[in-house]
């Protein structure tokens, strides 16, 4: 089966995936469409379940065929035209799901989808206003390269998160930091913060990484110059990666 | 006598004079003040020309030290890259500003300051970069207090302002000498010893941007925390004003200091 996931940006699409990935026992394939050059939430699945298989862009038509083998989720990013990607999904058929944060705005889905899911009834309204009157702004950095000192990263996360560059509802993130970590942090406006978590991922201790790693904040009145000026701030030199790593390295010999 | 007892300011004219005026309200007989009287805030030269005009009793802070000195610790004055580069820029920012008279003034500032029991310092009695913390051992506590050869010690620094009675330490040390099997142990009380962190006037870091400050009786012995609320308004929208990073009135409107202590608040920068 196919099924299509949507919702407001934390609502917990990737999550949900999670959780049904978990229990399935056949194979499970994941597309995201418009978000492979940013791709955060496949890197977190990865982690976790490294047999998931990924389809590409302009793979689209080898789902169907997959379908009839293995369990397919598609998730859908907010900022994505659900009427232009509608055609696609009419033809494979497949089952829609939207999750909600709140009651309030279910008759937005209810042409669209199949099943509504309530999930954490975070205050949505906040964002669904922003979002119906377009003001919610999507920055990204990409970080691919860059090493990061995770002291100052916890510092801007705090900054970023309690409004120091505008009104952020939902931010993540996967980054390098200096002792070869992949790490991945999120942020959903009225959530209890979890800390950054580490990905299960190989040390990247051989020069500057060449994954992926960027941050994606979701907001309102985003200074986007001071953002990218401040994450600028405490990217590592390549005296100093060379400098952490080779200090990792001693310390991990001497086990 | 009634005593009011301040620390790091931080160029924050705004809460400086908030705090005189509940100095004043309070009738305090003397004011003394434990450094850091520039860095990071708008107004360095108004700050100190305060300071002076009032003929304040001042030990000088790390902060002071630097401006006077130029900066010379390595990396482990800064708890990540974010706060070192923010450090350099409020410490260039503030070296162009200073006057010659002030900075002199800043020069001649003793490092301690002893009033009968009472010694007044800015970090600890060792160094004016090291933080005596709440949470810091009984055993290295009470020793920062008999290195001063007082019964109260205030200090700043650390930007959260608390109050610790070591009461009646007992102490005991094993000497060991090399050309002997035996060790001869030690034990010795000390009378009650207290340390009084002040908090921060211009810089707070305890969640909230009102300014802190101690008024202490040395007869009675008693104390009380102050926390004063002021037009902070101003400061930051001064902050912007004269150039400095704007991330500096965000942090200090929500209480969050400008830069976070060091990683290891006991390390002592030997450089």
């Amino acid at each position: 089966m196919i099924t299509a996931i949507s919702g407001l940006p934390g609502t917990g699409k990737t999550h949900w995936i999670r959780e049904q990935i978990a229990k399935k026992s056949e194979p499970v394939t994941y597309f995201s469409p418009q978000t492979e050059s940013f791709p955060i939430d496949r890197i977190c699945l990865q982690s976790e379940f490294p047999d998931l298989s990924i389809l590409s862009v302009g793979e689209e038509e080898k789902l169907f065929n997959l379908a009839q083998t293995n369990a397919v989720y598609i998730e859908l990013p907010w900022y994505l035209n659900l009427a232009a990607i509608d055609p696609l999904l009419t033809q494979l058929n497949c089952y829609r799901v939207a999750l909600i944060s709140s009651t309030e705005h279910k008759s937005e889905w209810q042409n669209w989808a199949d099943e509504m899911i309530l999930t954490h009834p975070i205050e949505g309204n906040k964002i669904i206003e922003a979002f119906k009157n377009n003001q919610l702004q999507i920055h990204r950095g990409n970080l691919t390269g860059e090493v990061l000192d995770f002291n100052s990263l916890q510092t801007f996360w705090l900054e970023l998160t309690q409004g120091a560059y505008g009104e952020v509802v939902r931010v993540k993130g996967i980054f390098d930091i200096l002792d070869g970590q992949y790490i991945y942090g999120e942020f959903i406006e009225n959530l209890t913060q979890k800390d950054f978590q580490p990905l299960k991922f190989p040390l990247c201790l051989n020069g500057r990484p060449t994954r992926f790693s960027g941050i994606e904040i979701v907001g309102t009145n985003l200074n986007k110059q001071a953002i990218a000026d401040t994450l600028g701030d405490f990217c590592l030199s390549d005296a100093e990666v060379s400098y952490y790593q080779q200090q990792v390295k001693q310390s991990l010999s001497d086990l | 006598m009634k005593i009011a007892v301040m620390s790091c300011i931080h160029g924050n004219l705004a809460a400086l004079e908030a705090v005189l005026k509940d100095i004043e309200e309070h009738s305090c007989e003397q004011i003394y003040c434990l450094g850091d009287l520039v860095g990071y805030g708008p107004f360095p030269n108004e700050v100190v020309n305060t300071i002076r005009q009032l003929k304040i009793p001042t030990v000088q802070g790390c902060w002071d030290e630097d401006i006077v000195e130029g900066l010379n610790a390595c990396e482990c004055s800064y708890p990540s890259l974010l706060a070192e580069k923010r450090g350099i820029l409020a410490h260039e920012w503030t070296n162009n500003q200073i006057t010659p008279e002030n900075r002199q003034y800043l020069s001649q500032l003793p490092e301690t300051l002893k009033i009968g029991n009472i010694c007044f310092v800015h970090g600890s009695p060792q160094s004016n970069h090291e933080y005596l913390l709440a949470e810091m051992d009984a055993f290295t506590a009470l020793e920062r207090v008999l290195a001063s050869e007082a019964d109260v010690l205030f200090c700043g620094h650390t930007h959260i302002p608390y109050v610790r009675t070591l009461d009646s330490g007992q102490l005991e040390v094993k000497v060991s000498q090399p050309d002997s099997e035996n060790n001869q142990f030690l034990s010795f009380t000390t009378p009650l010893k207290r340390i009084i962190n002040v908090g921060s006037v211009g810089e707070p870091r305890h969640g909230r941007p009102n300014a802190t400050y101690v008024i202490y009786d040395t007869f009675t012995e008693e104390f009380e925390l102050r926390e004063v609320a002021y037009n902070y308004q101003e400061t930051c929208a001064a902050i912007i004003d004269v150039g400095l990073p704007p991330i500096f009135a965000w942090r200090l409107a929500k209480g969050l200091e400008y830069a976070e202590k060091a990683e290891d608040p006991t390390h002592i920068c030997e450089r």
